[in-house]
């Protein structure tokens, strides 16, 4: 009975199953292919929806998959079969992917959405194997015939010529193609970047675009290698630098056996491959032994210093080259140590630099042609020339000298000393620092300190001649003062006392004493011009009171009148005719006028 | 005329009395002083800064300010690694003779290599120009200048007194009143300069670090310490303290051992 029961349950369970799977139901498959694989080769990864007519919204995105770079696709492919009646439809996506590393890569469930559902493939398996390997291995041998999508017949390997460098020493980078197809197109996926080196282009092809191709034996069977890239590379610090996979695309033609369909119908299929990542161990170069000129030069080197003539004139420039030749990276090569040369201006150098690739390895030279502009006649000497670098062949530094150049300047022409000459004249150099010397003996040491300026005797120096001046001024002042006072009163009663003798006139104002009264008039107009200027009266003549008045600055209508009113009375003095009453009162009044203009003209003046 | 005269001769030699006293006649005990100072060259010409700074140090023991020898003692300090005290010296050398480059420079150079940093002159531009223009001469030369004026206003004046009348007495008289304001302005420098001289409110930090307290005891709270060469301004003392305003502005007390007075 329980035998009975065991063999029925499953035939039980199997019945079970073809009835629960309906007809129409969509599925989502996939597959890759092959499920071993040499390292840098693609792998196919097939997704296959069957049973739906309806198309995913979106074909699953395979650029994160991790563990594996996406090389190419999705390319997409649709089926229709009818068979009894009834349609189905297949679509497949087929991308290629390229495995990173070695080991198995599993391949996580994908999913795909179908109609609103989410659908999910089994996880798939990949198994990366070491190159060549792949078939030798007798659990694969079986798989004799790979599928056609699945091409085991192109390789592509990248190549150092050594793993270990110093900085600034070219290593080769070389990436080689191996293939049993003819390749009809190349391309590189992406920009290959060395991330660490400086890089510079090898030509791989000839001039028709050849490469250099050679038969290589396989563990697969017989290749061709094509050597297609090749980069020098120079560190530029040391460390450990990978330098990442390249991924190539190539377009391949596959000989066929039928020579007719080889002949009308070549298909080119599309390939993917990425090669190893190269790990490159950069060392640090020697503290030992380093000269002072070394400034990162690294290979082989000749140096070569002439001046383009033995003589010259100051201010005519002499032309001087340094050149520097050999294996390495000439582009970074910096101007070898130029000594400090005296009595030279020297301009910024002009720089010319070749490179070229002899055998695989660059060589060139770097040429700094400096304009030395002499600045004193006589015998100059051009100190040598330094230039150093390591030579990592036999791990030493090496210094090169050149030199030195001696010069013979003539004097020049001064008159035409050009400009730039003058503007070379340098700043007189800071070559140390120091503080100042001491004060040397010599002179007296006095006391400085003192305060003289401060003593009585000082200040007695300074007193005594203000008092001096002082007492002068008291006794000048007691001296003057008198007559300065009486000068002042007479001026300031000149106007009182001139009408007091005005009116003292008046009183002989009768035609009897004519000539006392004009006598008293003239005298009253003398008098008070003596006072109210200080002069004595006698000998005060017409001239004379003229140039008082004028000296005094009064009008010269004034002086005018004044002069007519004495001169009036002077005349009327001898003349009867003026003894009349009327004609006296009238010179009387005529002489007080005055008297008080002139008393004003005066003051103001 | 004759009392003119006689006057005249006395003012001639009241001047040239005082011309004579200016021009130097502190005079005795010379020589033991310039054999002192010879010596002291000849010892830091040695690289014997120690012994240089000894014999220096004797002359001023004796009671001589001299700018030159303050400024030998502070180089001598200097090349003995004594920073605060060169420093001192230099500033006592410049306060005699403010005009001395070599001891400005020296002091530059020293004031770079102190501990802290000497801030900038924040015055306004005014006051260090006038504070620059107060030192284009010694003290000694702006006194003579004043003399000089002063006395030739004197002069002036009394001819002007003696001519009163004349014609060109105006003349006289204007001419001695500008040399009087002049003089009266060369006196002002004068006592300017005698001002910053006998001032003694500035001091340099002559111990490798002090601290600065905020009253005088060491019982009171830490505010700074302050390097060697530093300048600091004294406002009280009170027994061995005194109260100092550092560089960055703050007040404080220091002991008044780690200070030499400038």
């Amino acid at each position: 009975m329980r035998k009975i029961i065991r063999r029925a349950l499953p035939l039980c369970l199997f019945l079970l199953a073809i009835t629960a799977i309906p007809a129409q139901q969509p599925q989502v498959r996939a597959r890759v292919e092959p499920e071993r694989v040499a390292e840098g080769s693609e792998v196919s990864l097939v997704i296959e929806i069957t049973g739906s007519s309806q198309s995913p919204d979106e074909p699953p995105d395979l650029s994160q998959l991790p563990g594996f770079s996406l090389a190419g696709g999705p390319s997409i492919s649709t089926f229709y079969q009818w068979v009894n009646g009834r349609t189905s439809a297949s679509r497949t996506y087929t991308y290629a992917l390229i495995p990173q590393g070695r080991g198995t890569r599993t391949i996580p469930p994908l999913e795909v959405k179908l109609g609103g559902q989410v659908y999910r493939t089994e996880p798939l398996r990949v198994e990366v194997v070491q190159r060549g390997s792949a078939f030798s291995d007798p659990g694969t041998r079986r798989r004799i015939a790979p599928p056609p999508t699945v091409p085991s017949q192109l390789f592509v390997e990248a190549k150092v010529d050594k793993p270990e460098v110093y900085p600034g020493e070219q290593v080769t980078l070389v990436y080689k193609v191996d293939t049993q197809f003819e390749i009809a197109q190349m391309s590189l996926k992406d920009q290959p970047t060395y991330q660490g080196f400086w890089v510079e282009d090898i030509k791989t092809d000839d001039k028709d675009g050849k490469y250099d191709a050679r038969p290589v034996q396989r563990p697969e069977g017989n290749f061709i290698e094509y050597t297609v890239l090749k980069k020098a590379l120079f560190p530029t610090n040391p460390g450990t630098f990978t330098i990442p996979p390249l991924t190539f695309h190539f377009a391949v033609r596959r000989r066929g056996n039928d020579p007719f369909d080889s002949f009308f119908f070549q298909p080119t299929e599309s390939l993917f491959r990425a090669s190893e990542a190269v790990t490159i161990r950069v060392k640090e170069l020697p503290l030992q032994g380093r000269p002072r000129e070394f400034t990162g030069a690294v290979g082989r080197f000749t140096l070569e210093v002439a001046p383009d003539r033995k003589a010259s004139k100051v201010n005519d420039a002499v032309g001087l080259r340094v050149r520097v030749e050999g294996q390495g990276n000439v582009s970074t090569l910096q101007s070898p140590v130029l000594p400090d040369i005296h009595d030279f201006k020297r301009y910024e150098p002009k720089v010319e630099e070749s490179v070229q690739a002899k055998g695989g390895t660059l060589v060139g030279s770097k040429t700094w042609n400096y304009v030395l502009i002499p600045l004193a006649p006589g015998e100059q000497e051009i100190p040598p020339v330094r230039f150093a670098y390591f030579d990592p062949q036999t791990a030493q530094y090496r210094v090169l000298q050149e030199g030195p150049i001696r010069l013979s300047i003539a004097k020049g022409d001064l008159s035409e000393v050009p400009v730039q000459a003058i503007a070379g004249r340098s700043e007189i150099p800071v070559l140390g620092s120091d503080i100042r010397y001491i004060k040397l003996a010599g002179m007296r040491i006095e006391d400085e300190g003192g305060d003289f300026f401060a003593s009585h005797a000082f200040l007695a120096i300074l007193a005594a001649p203000l008092l001096l001046n002082l007492a002068l001024l008291a006794v000048t002042r007691r001296r003057s003062s008198r007559a300065g006072q009486e000068g002042q009163l007479r001026s300031r009663r000149a106007g009182r006392t001139a009408k007091k003798r005005l009116s003292r006139a008046r009183s002989r104002l009768t035609p009897g004493e004519s000539r006392h009264f004009y006598q008293e008039l003239a005298s009253a107009l003398t008098a008070y011009l003596a006072d109210k200027v200080g002069v004595p009266a006698s000998g005060l003549t017409y001239d004379r009171i003229e140039e008082i008045l004028a000296a005094r600055g009064v009008a010269e209508e004034t002086r005018q009148r004044f002069r007519r009113s004495l001169e009036a009375c002077d005349f009327a003095r001898f003349a009867p005719s003026s003894s009349e009453k009327g004609e006296m009162e009238r010179a009387a009044k005529n002489a007080g006028e005055v008297i008080e203009e002139l008393e004003t003209a005066v003051r103001s003046a | 005329m004759t009392r003119v005269g006689r006057q005249r001769a006395a003012r001639l030699a009241t001047v040239l009395l005082a011309a004579a006293w200016l021009l130097g006649a502190s005079g005795g005990g010379a020589g033991t002083v310039e054999v002192l100072f010879s010596r002291g060259n000849d010892a830091y010409a040695r690289g014997d800064y120690g012994a240089a700074a000894d014999l220096y140090r004797k002359i001023l023991g004796a009671g001589i300010r001299n700018s030159r020898v303050y400024y030998n003692l502070g180089n001598a300090c200097f090349k003995s690694n004594r920073i605060g005290e060169a420093i001192l010296y230099y500033e006592k050398a410049l306060k005699l003779d403010p005009t001395d480059a070599d001891a400005r420079e020296n002091l530059r150079f020293a004031n770079v290599r102190i501990r802290d940093r000497v801030p900038a002159d924040a015055r306004p531009w005014v006051m260090s120009l006038l504070e620059r223009g107060r030192d284009v001469l010694r003290i000694e030369q702006v006194m003579q200048i004043f003399t000089g004026l002063y006395l030739a206003a004197m002069a002036m004046a009394a001819v002007w007194l003696l001519a009163a009348g004349r014609r060109w007495a105006a003349g006289v008289g204007i001419a001695a009143a500008l040399l009087l304001v002049l003089s009266l302005v060369a006196g002002g420098w004068g006592i300017a300069q005698a001002r910053a001289r006998e001032a003694s409110d500035e001091a340099i930090v002559l111990a490798a670090k002090v601290e600065v307290l905020s009253g005088p005891g060491s019982e009171n709270t830490l505010l700074a310490s302050v390097h060697e060469g530093t300048k600091v301004r004294i406002h009280n003392r009170r027994q061995t303290w005194v109260q100092v305003t550092i560089p960055d502005g703050r007040a404080g007390w220091i002991r008044r051992e780690a200070l030499g007075v400038i």
